[in-house]
């Protein structure tokens, strides 16, 4: 684990992209602080929740190459016959995108310190909206090793991590969206309308509880909800599974 | 030692490896001989645990492949077809990660890898990147590759595929130096080649072993005669008529004539071919029929596969 | 044919044993552990979600506080104060208005013991809970969308969830304001204290003279059980019997003499009246002169000059008209703290009319090296005009004898006006200074209340001094040229010299 740790981390220094993903959220998270700076009032909070729009973007950028240019290269056969675990792989590769997240951060640190030392606060709100930032950090990063696993191609890679992370950006919408379809396609199947529009409710509540960001916003209030968390690791570990599991069948699969 | 046990692998309908077993013992060079497509490439994999096979045990100094992954593939060094280097890292960034990933201890790293890199000649390149390597390098940094961690057993998949014949001669070298100290099994689809190496050699075709022999039973069944293709001007039949009588030779079949050129395909009894073609030499020159070319036809692998299997080989 | 290679399917299905092994292993797990996933979440949203979830929070914005669940305790147990939102339940309250009540009216039922009990009833869908709740309609809840209704023993109070903020009204961004203070539980308790204990005495505010707002004074002094209701100017202008207190907040012009005369007989009484008047651009010119004659009867006059803090230990943030002020010694017992804050004062000063018997007294002081100004239409100092010495910027008087007259007189509407209770909220220290007050207006009339803490929402500014614009320009190249840009050239190094390597 610390072998593929050490190389994935490492090689983000050793190719631009470490840089470029670091100068890009640098100047997104300079350009939201010194546009609170220039305001005269500083919340942290709303740099790192306005920071998380831009999970988006920056996850595929580091996430794209860790599995699919493995395949290319064909250096993923040293994943399976050297005597490290897949999981160990999964969990190295994954926690080297993890801490590149945790070097881009010393930029908003850097913001912290600047801002206490220009008389603002820093309170458990931001603190909370912190925690959750590297929780969410966590299972995007999850979801887009999961994207990288299931192609040998960088953009393909990208694309498909892109529209999952935009799809849980924008979940609250559509799951609007999707409860009003079920509810309609249920009353034109000849359901009940009451039926119907509590099906349609139902469905919209169930696709909104998946919805991250809904569940953690009270954290920057100073308001820790520990399922909140649960709820982040738990979706982060099941698509590190899966990732280990699509590596797996390389060994049983029959195509 | 490996022992491999009736290995079966299916891929839908096709089995690409049907029902192979075979041992190497420890200290040999085992050559892996097949056409492209015989499922060369699929057993290795399978010894080397990167693929799971549908039936059949592969055994590695005594643990299974399966049920003792990662004590078997500590066993194993593996060169894939493709060696899998890492192109953005230098070669000792490289042999590093190697190292970790082997789970090469501190101490030991530096010296095994000193070793590592004079046996293979990379000292040169170390600091230099991958994707800058000539293929040769490339195919040496593999090795070196496969080196790290001490394992007894190597596995080389066509090691010398795309080089230049001075690489191919190299590459060879190292491997003859290596054989003194580990078990080897190389494969590849030029026989020439595992000739000089190999102390046994297994043949593989449409996933089945086709024959499993020591190299000299397998060119005495080979043997027989060899053949050479003579290119000159002059009259074909008298031509013909006239090599037919030297001795050691057993037929010559005119081939392809044109009006400037005769060609003929001469079959000469394998056991003094050197003083046959200077008996045909001194023949033509005799006759004045100027030589344009004399060339060896030596068995390609297919035919030899033709050969073995429908059993024309034996004389 | 067909039977052929379906048994062929099956023999290959079956031959592949391995395979199908480590499929279905593969395939189980993944099901499994979304399972185990599902069943965990939903046990921790579910079961234990409330009971880990914890309030951080310095000021605890989602939890009711002892003060509030004190005052719960001393109902009756049989006691219902029923709260009805008169809209459904929001799913989503992230960055709506209703993101600190819903859950906060959460724990209101689960402190109340059964006392409380909230619901949210769309009077689009159910439009009987509108008579049910206000059978005489004179609270209008059809047009109260959106609002909560606090009923007890059929006695209601309406509560919208602007209530529950203070804003900063000075700093209007992106077309809101901002809100700085969480007043939510502050609302909700005391609407329950007021409609369980009724009102002790009955203040009224007079509206109409251009004043500055007097949202937040009545909101204050209804948190202190007092029945506040306004006053109109109008051409017969009377002050109603069961006024115990007449408030008169930031006029922008002059009284009516009718407003005199009833004043005046007011005062006579022994009236309580609190006036605060300012010196800015849109009073200027305006003298006061009945406004005067009145406070005249109690030996104060309210001066048409400027005071201007020349004491820079005084100033705020280097500007004279934006200053501190003492507390009087005699009055130090009205707030914690003896600074408090004035902007754009007018002068106010004691003088002695022979006709009244009044003590007047300093309440609020500047230092000694203040000066007076006469200011123009344009905001210039008329030359001359200075004075230098200490000053006062409010006043109290008071008469002798039994239930007597009393009046507070303040020159600056720090202590009055929405602007500045808005911005600063109910906890400052001059909206302490303010109730004092009050209480001294209302004395023996009025229970203490409760005093339930606005919650402040954080407050994120910068130190003024420090947040310049050149330092603002100096973090925009930082932050966002010299470190992506140093970035940037590190990528460009490292790739050219990897790239040659």
């Amino acid at each position: 684990m610390y072998a593929i740790f050490k190389r994935e981390f490492l090689s983000y220094f050793r190719s631009p992209v470490g840089y470029v993903a670091i100068a890009i959220f640098s100047f997104l998270s300079g350009f939201i602080f010194y546009a609170q700076f220039s305001d005269g009032a500083v919340n942290i909070g709303s740099e790192v929740i306005a920071l998380r729009s831009f999970f988006v973007v920056i996850v595929p950028i580091i996430t794209m190459g860790l599995l699919s240019e493995d395949k290319k290269r064909g250096t993923d056969i040293l994943y399976y016959t050297t005597p490290v675990s897949l999981f160990n792989v999964v969990v190295g590769k994954v926690l080297a995108a993890f801490t590149l997240y945790v070097v881009m951060f010393l930029n908003v640190i850097i913001h912290i310190f600047v801002t206490i030392g220009f008389g603002g606060t820093f309170g458990i709100g931001s603190f909370g909206t912190i925690v959750v930032f590297f929780f969410m950090a966590f299972m995007f990063i999850s979801i887009g090793l999961f994207a990288s696993a299931i192609t040998d191609s960088q953009i393909i890679s990208a694309i498909v991590s892109f529209i999952i992370i935009l799809f849980t950006q924008l979940i609250s919408q559509f799951a609007g969206y999707i409860g009003t379809a079920v509810n309609s396609i249920a009353s034109s199947l000849g359901i009940k309308e009451g039926l119907a529009s509590s099906m349609g409710i139902a469905i919209k509540n169930a696709v909104a509880w998946l919805d991250p960001f809904a569940k953690t916003q009270d954290f920057r209030l100073g308001i820790f909800s520990v399922s909140a968390l649960v709820f982040l690791v738990s979706v982060g570990v099941l698509f590190l599974y899966l990732t280990f599991r699509v590596l797996e069948k390389k060994r049983w699969s029959q195509s | 030692m490996i022992e491999i046990n009736n290995l079966v692998k299916r891929y839908g309908d096709k089995k690409a490896v049907n029902g192979i077993s075979f041992t190497v013992n420890d200290d040999e060079v085992l050559g892996f001989l097949g056409p492209n497509g015989a499922g060369k490439t699929t057993t290795m994999n399978i010894i080397t645990g990167y693929l799971s096979s549908t039936s059949g045990t592969v055994k590695v100094n005594g643990h299974d492949i399966l049920e003792e992954p990662e004590l078997a593939k500590k066993e194993i060094g593996y060169l894939p077809e493709n060696p899998p280097l890492y192109t953005d890292m230098t070669v000792s960034e490289y042999l590093d990660f190697i190292c970790d990933l082997k789970g090469v201890s501190k101490e030991e790293r530096k010296s095994q890898l000193e070793k590592i890199i004079n046996m293979v000649k990379i000292s040169d390149v170390e600091d230099r990147l991958i994707a800058n390597l000539s293929k040769g390098y490339k195919q040496r940094v593999g090795i070196a590759q496969a080196l790290v961690g001490n394992p007894s057993i190597l596995i080389l998949d066509e090691p010398t595929v795309g080089l230049d014949p001075n690489q191919i001669i190299e590459i060879r070298r190292l491997i003859k130096n290596l054989s003194k100290t580990h078990s080897i099994i190389i494969s590849s689809h030029i026989l020439s080649e595992i000739q000089e190496i190999a102390d046994r050699v297994v043949i593989i075709n449409r996933g089945k072993i086709a024959a499993v022999d020591t190299l000299t039973d397998l060119s005495k069944r080979l043997s027989g005669q060899s053949k050479v293709l003579l290119t000159f001007t002059g009259p074909v039949k008298d031509c013909a008529a006239k090599i037919r009588n030297i001795s050691g030779i057993i037929s010559a079949v005119p081939r392809a004539i044109d009006s400037k050129y005769a060609q003929l395909e001469i079959a000469i009894d394998a056991k003094d071919t050197a003083g046959v073609r200077i008996s045909i030499f001194n023949l033509m020159a005799k006759e004045g029929w100027p030589i344009l070319e004399l060339r060896s036809l030596d068995p390609s692998l297919e035919e030899v596969f033709l050969n073995i299997t429908s059993g024309k080989g034996r004389s | 044919m067909i039977m052929s290679t379906n048994n062929a399917k099956q023999q290959k299905k079956s031959s592949d044993s391995r395979a199908d092994k480590l499929k279905f292993y593969s395939i189980g797990s993944v099901v499994l552990l979304i399972g185990i996933i599902l069943l965990v979440n939903v046990l921790f949203d579910g079961i234990f979600g409330k009971a880990l979830t914890f309030d951080f929070s310095d000021s605890g914005q989602n939890s009711v506080s002892q003060d509030s669940i004190n005052y719960i305790n001393t109902l009756p147990a049989d006691a219902k104060i029923r709260v009805v939102g008169l809209f459904d339940k929001p799913e989503q309250v992230s960055d709506t208005q209703y993101q600190y009540i819903v859950p906060l009216l959460d724990d209101y039922v689960k402190n109340s013991n059964g006392r409380i009990s909230v619901e949210y009833i769309n009077p689009v869908t159910h439009p009987t809970i509108i008579t049910q709740l206000d059978p005489s309609n004179s609270h209008d809840l059809a047009s109260k969308n959106g609002c909560y209704v606090i009923e007890y023993n059929g006695k209601i109070k309406v509560v919208s969830p602007i209530d529950c903020y203070s804003y900063d009204e000075q700093y209007l961004y992106q077309g809101m304001y901002y809100v700085i203070g969480n007043n939510t539980e502050f609302t909700f308790t005391n609407a329950m204290y007021v409609l369980t204990q009724g009102y002790s005495c009955k203040a009224y505010v007079v509206t109409g003279l251009e004043e500055e707002g007097v949202e937040y004074i009545t909101k204050i002094m209804d948190s202190m059980s007092i029945e506040v209701a306004e006053l109109q100017v109008s051409d017969n202008f009377v002050i109603p019997e069961d006024c115990d207190i007449l408030v008169l907040a930031g006029p922008n012009t002059d009284i009516t003499e009718k407003m005199y005369v009833a004043m005046t007989d007011y005062i006579s009484n022994g009236g309580k009246m609190l006036i605060s008047v300012n010196y800015s651009l849109k009073n200027v010119g305006e003298n006061y002169v009945r406004l005067n004659k009145l406070t005249n009867q109690m030996n104060i006059s309210i001066e048409p000059s400027l005071i201007s803090e020349n004491d820079p230990g005084y100033q705020r943030g280097g500007y004279t008209v934006d200053s501190v002020v003492t507390v009087a010694d005699e009055f130090s017992s009205y707030s914690s703290i003896r600074l408090l804050h004035s902007t754009y004062a007018r002068s106010i000063k004691a003088i002695s009319n022979p006709n009244s018997g009044a003590k007047a007294s300093p309440l609020l002081l500047t230092s000694n090296n203040a000066s007076a100004v006469i200011v123009d239409q344009n905001g210039n100092a008329v030359a001359g005009s200075d004075v230098t010495g200490q000053f006062n910027v409010a006043m109290y008087a008071a008469n002798e004898g039994a239930d007597p007259a009393k009046m507070f007189v303040f020159g600056t509407l720090n202590f009055t006006a929405d602007d500045y209770i808005g911005a600063y909220g109910l906890n400052d220290s001059n909206v302490d200074f303010f109730r004092s007050c009050i209480r001294e207006l209302a004395s023996s009339k009025t229970s203490n209340g409760l005093n339930i803490m606005t919650k402040s929402v954080d407050n994120y500014s910068l130190d003024k001094n420090m947040s310049t614009t050149s330092a603002a320009t100096a973090m925009l190249v930082i932050f966002m040229i010299v470190i992506p840009v140093l970035l940037i050239a590190l990528a460009v190094i490292v790739y050219t010299k990897r790239k040659n390597l």
